[in-house]
């Protein structure tokens, strides 16, 4: 199957020629950047910063404006031979055919309830056409070794709930068909989040659902909305959760939760470092 | 209820007839509400509940004490404060039709905390009920600067705070299509959730509305002279600018706190006072006690009965009180005598000497535009003139042509909308005729999001002709009052605005593209769909041009124009039906709030081009003017962001509009 993959890939791209890419969707862009196809265009790149975290991000490419109304005219400028997009973007599809061969990557699908697996097989799909399948199959290995490392290191973790929070009184809940929620699966480390989730693996739930899996651990991610976390310390019933009566509650820096391997990877390297280790605890 | 009509006696005096009333209906939400919350944690034990160290309840006791208990007093408190600011507001302006929201406070509050959120985090640390108070109190002071200088006159007020809420609600969106992710926090905000979580906003409003009701209290006597006349006021030894701007201080304190603290909640603050005066309260004190006690069971009533929706998660009952509560406030509008302002008819310039240079001007400043949008641009390396012949005739004509064709359209439906009403306010937007498309178009991107055009068109039209019709069946009643015709529109447009927060505050992701989708972007407009829309445009005007005399007879009344052997309904069922379609074809493409509808027409109008022939000419170019303008300038402005045309021709012509009204005394 690889074997046939590769030989796709060497038809539909020439051997030594690098594609221009433009990436209107952040986990196709990253994954294109991580399997080292610099892409000439990436949408909304200052949200990215913020949202990303520390992500490279060259400065030769060229911000194509918002995702969800990218800048045709720039995008048609800078002459690209791919444009990669989510299939919550395919109402632009018409328009950007005209520019060059649109490939909708869907890092996100609504069947499929490993967020994680379907992130794998988005970057082998993103690999064959980008003709760079060595360099994902690469990739993976070395998230599957991460996460690998990580399942190690949280061995006997209580169940999670990986959560963002919305406001000041709700919070994405990460559920498995999400990509971390996916990759903590995958590491084997249980997530306490069991209730049904949209295409992106979250429901946004009122933080008192946070009571149903009293000896779960919260493991947010930032940013916060507000300030910081002590704006918290208003709400009586956060005070009240299992979780937080027992101080089982752990920030992560930024990492994005829609994107693709590379953040993975981020992520599960945060969260190494991040999680209390058991002598210091005792 | 039949039952509790009986124990009202009729011969009771009329305040305590009204002050019944409130209370009853109080005690009727209070009884379900209580109802609701002894089931979720049974009565016997709430005492032991009250008084028990959290740490040792149960989950339920815990939600009942800290979300149930709580949300059920923040309802009483926010509609009380609501009903309130309202009745002040009322009193203070002496227009029954003031309320936060229908003088921008509202609108006003919440960029501030928009621009807050995204540029100040820190200040909304406590709530931000500052942040929210300075941004209403802002939009309050334009709204009033404006009308003070027509003197405060009911349809200035509306006109300018309806003016100041949809500029406001323009930056609102355009923040949001930007700072998507930034901005999801407002969302449930946006759609007022009453979701509680401690006693943290009871103890922000409790005080706020117990100094703000004393503050009333005080001046209960003062305030109840502004019924009369300035000069009977000075004459009593009071200064009726003061007092007024201590009714509209302590109205603005209250719905910023409500709109920090809980978020958006529309039309509690207009009906509960309606209902307090329609119950029979003359005097000011009943009537304030009264609006407060039926803001509270207006507010713990809707929130009580969201609850048996079928929606997933928080019911955002601030929404859904818009949406419940829009038709039964045009109902009791019907019911209300209004003070009639004179139909302002006769004011304009007069008419421009030659009226065909002054097209042929336009003309040229509209080709001038064009050839602008046209060859100057920003791209990877800066600026540009020009460029290679597919990029301007394949990507930039179509946009343009898209632009154009709105603005023709919008400016025609917006000379017959006016001139069957016979009022220069009356426009497509003003009227809520693009909202009620909005919403139609809404509803459907909801149950079928794959809808083609045809029936985008098809179901778009059909709700614009349906509130057309409404619109001539009232004005039969009303003789199209203006007062009443706004508004109907600014109804439409609150109910508007709550579907889309509703979309929103969901967490629906196609909510935000729905949001770019409906501020008008000419985004998705190809050649073919260009061509067809400005074909129509085209189609119209030559359909119109022999209708003129009937657009030039209907103004003058039904019997004369039956004299010159107009049918006046037949013509004005086909009128409003063409007006319908330009509507909603305008509205495809850009979105349900653009200004051009109603600018374009004033505009032709204030050049004095006052015959309907030249008014629709002059209208139609100084319409495709705006559009092409603001095409142009979203595209400049943020690149390579792109600012979506309806949006930036929102913003151009609602500050026209202001500076408009403070230029005129």
């Amino acid at each position: 199957m690889r074997w046939l993959c590769l030989l796709l890939a060497l038809i539909a791209v020439p051997a030594f020629a690098t594609p221009r890419v433009v990436a209107l969707d952040w986990a196709s862009g990253e994954t294109a950047l991580a399997l080292g196809v610099v892409p000439v265009g990436f949408a909304q790149i200052p949200d990215y910063r913020i949202w990303s975290g520390d992500m490279p991000m060259p400065a030769a490419v060229v911000d194509v404006g918002l995702r969800m109304e990218p800048n045709l005219e720039l995008i048609r400028a800078l002459r690209p031979d791919l444009i990669l997009i989510a299939p919550l973007q395919a109402t632009l599809r018409p328009q950007l055919a005209r520019i060059a061969p649109v490939q909708v990557v869907t890092f996100n699908d609504a069947q499929q309830p490993d967020g994680y697996l379907q992130a794998k097989l988005a970057t082998r799909e993103l690999a064959v056409r980008l003709g760079r399948s060595a360099a994902a199959e690469a990739l993976i290995a070395q998230s599957d070794a991460a996460l690998a490392s990580l399942g190690r290191q949280l061995h006997g973790a209580p169940p999670l709930y990986l959560l963002r929070f919305a406001d000041r009184r709700h919070a994405w809940v990460l559920g498995r068909q999400s990509l971390f929620g996916g990759a903590l699966a995958a590491a084997g480390v249980p997530l306490a989040m069991q209730e049904a989730t949209n295409t992106w693996g979250f429901s946004n739930l009122p933080l008192t659902d946070l009571a149903k899996v009293p000896e779960a651990q919260i493991l947010y991610i930032d940013p916060l909305p507000f300030a910081d976390l002590s704006v918290l310390d208003d709400n009586q019933l956060w005070r009240q959760l299992p979780a937080v009566q027992a101080g089982r509650v752990l920030g992560l820096p930024a990492v994005w939760l829609g994107n693709g391997l590379p953040s993975v990877l981020r992520f599960s390297q945060l969260l190494a470092e991040r999680w209390p280790n058991p002598q210091e605890a005792g | 209820m039949s039952s509790q009509t009986l124990t009202l006696p009729h011969r009771l005096p009329l305040a305590s007839r009204a002050l019944g009333w409130a209370g009853l209906a109080l005690l009727a939400a209070l009884t379900l509400a209580l109802w609701q919350l002894q089931q979720l944690w049974p009565l016997a034990q709430w005492a032991s509940a009250w008084h028990a160290d959290p740490a040792q309840l149960s989950w339920p006791a815990l939600e009942w004490r800290y979300a149930q208990l709580p949300r059920l007093v923040v309802c009483l408190l926010a509609g009380g404060a609501l009903g309130l600011s309202g009745a002040l507001l009322q009193q203070g302006l002496g227009n029954p039709l003031a309320a936060p929201e229908t003088l921008g406070i509202q609108g006003g509050a919440l960029l501030a905390l928009a621009l807050g959120t995204l540029y100040q985090p820190h200040w909304l640390q406590q709530g931000g009920q500052w942040l929210a108070m300075g941004g209403g109190a802002l939009a309050a002071a334009l709204v009033l600067g404006l009308a003070a200088r027509r003197h405060y006159s009911p349809l200035a007020l509306l006109l300018a705070g309806l003016l100041v809420s949809l500029i406001c609600s323009a930056l609102l969106t355009l923040l949001m299509l930007r700072h998507d992710i930034a901005l999801l926090a407002l969302h449930s905000h946006l759609a007022g959730s009453l979701a509680q979580d401690g006693w943290q906003p009871v103890r922000q409003l409790a005080p706020a509305l117990a100094v703000a009701a004393a503050l009333a209290a005080l001046l209960v006597r003062p305030l109840g002279l502004l019924a009369m006349a300035d000069q009977g006021v000075r004459s009593l030894g009071a200064s009726p600018g003061r007092l007024r701007l201590l009714a509209l201080g302590l109205a603005i304190f209250l719905s910023a706190q409500v709109v920090s603290q809980v978020g958006v909640v529309s039309l509690v603050a207009l009906a509960a006072p309606l209902l307090a005066r329609l119950s029979g309260a003359r005097r000011l004190g009943p009537r304030l006690l009264a609006a407060s006690l039926f803001g509270a069971a207006l507010l713990l009533l809707a929130d009580a009965l969201v609850r048996y929706l079928p929606l997933q998660g928080d019911a955002p009952t601030g929404s859904l009180v818009a949406l419940l509560g829009a038709p039964l406030l045009g109902a009791l509008v019907l019911r209300l005598s209004l003070p009639e302002a004179p139909a302002s008819a006769a004011a304009g310039p007069a008419r421009h000497g030659k009226p065909a240079r002054l097209l042929g001007g336009l003309l040229g400043l509209s080709l001038v535009a064009g050839l602008l949008g046209l060859m100057l641009a920003r791209g990877p390396s800066g600026w540009q003139w020009g460029g290679e012949a597919d990029l301007l005739l394949e990507w930039r004509l179509p946009r343009l042509l898209g632009a154009l064709a709105a603005g023709l359209l919008l400016a025609q439906a917006g000379v017959i909308v006016q001139r069957l009403a016979g009022n220069p306010l009356a426009s497509p937007e003003v009227l809520g005729i693009s909202s009620s498309c909005g919403l139609g178009l809404i509803l459907l991107g909801l149950l079928l999001p794959e809808a083609g055009r045809g029936l985008q068109l098809l179901v778009g039209a059909g709700s614009a002709f349906g509130l057309l019709a409404l619109l001539l069946w009232w004005s039969r009643r009303s003789h199209f009052s203006p007062l009443k015709l706004l508004l109907c529109g600014m109804t439409l447009t609150t109910l508007y605005g709550a579907a889309q927060s509703l979309v929103l505050g969901s967490g629906d992701p196609r909510g935000l593209q729905l949001l770019s989708w409906m501020s008008g972007s000419t985004y998705y407009v190809t050649g073919p769909l260009a061509l067809g829309l400005l074909a129509l445009a085209l189609v119209a005007g030559l359909l119109l041009w022999p209708l003129c005399r009937w657009l030039e007879l209907l103004p003058l009344g039904t019997a004369s124009a039956s004299a010159f052997g107009v049918g006046p309904q037949r013509s004005r069922l086909g009128l409003l039906a063409l007006a319908a379609l330009l509507t909603t074809a305008a509205t495809l493409l850009v979105g349900p709030i653009s200004f051009v509808g109603l600018l374009a027409p004033h505009l032709a109008r204030q050049l004095g081009l006052c015959r309907a022939r030249e008014q629709l000419l002059g209208a139609s170019l100084l319409g495709a003017l705006v559009m092409l303008l603001a095409d142009w300038l979203g595209r400049l402005w943020l690149f390579p962001d792109q600012v979506p045309a309806g949006l930036m021709a929102s913003l151009l012509g609602g500050l026209y509009f202001l500076c408009c009204l403070w230029r005129r005394t």
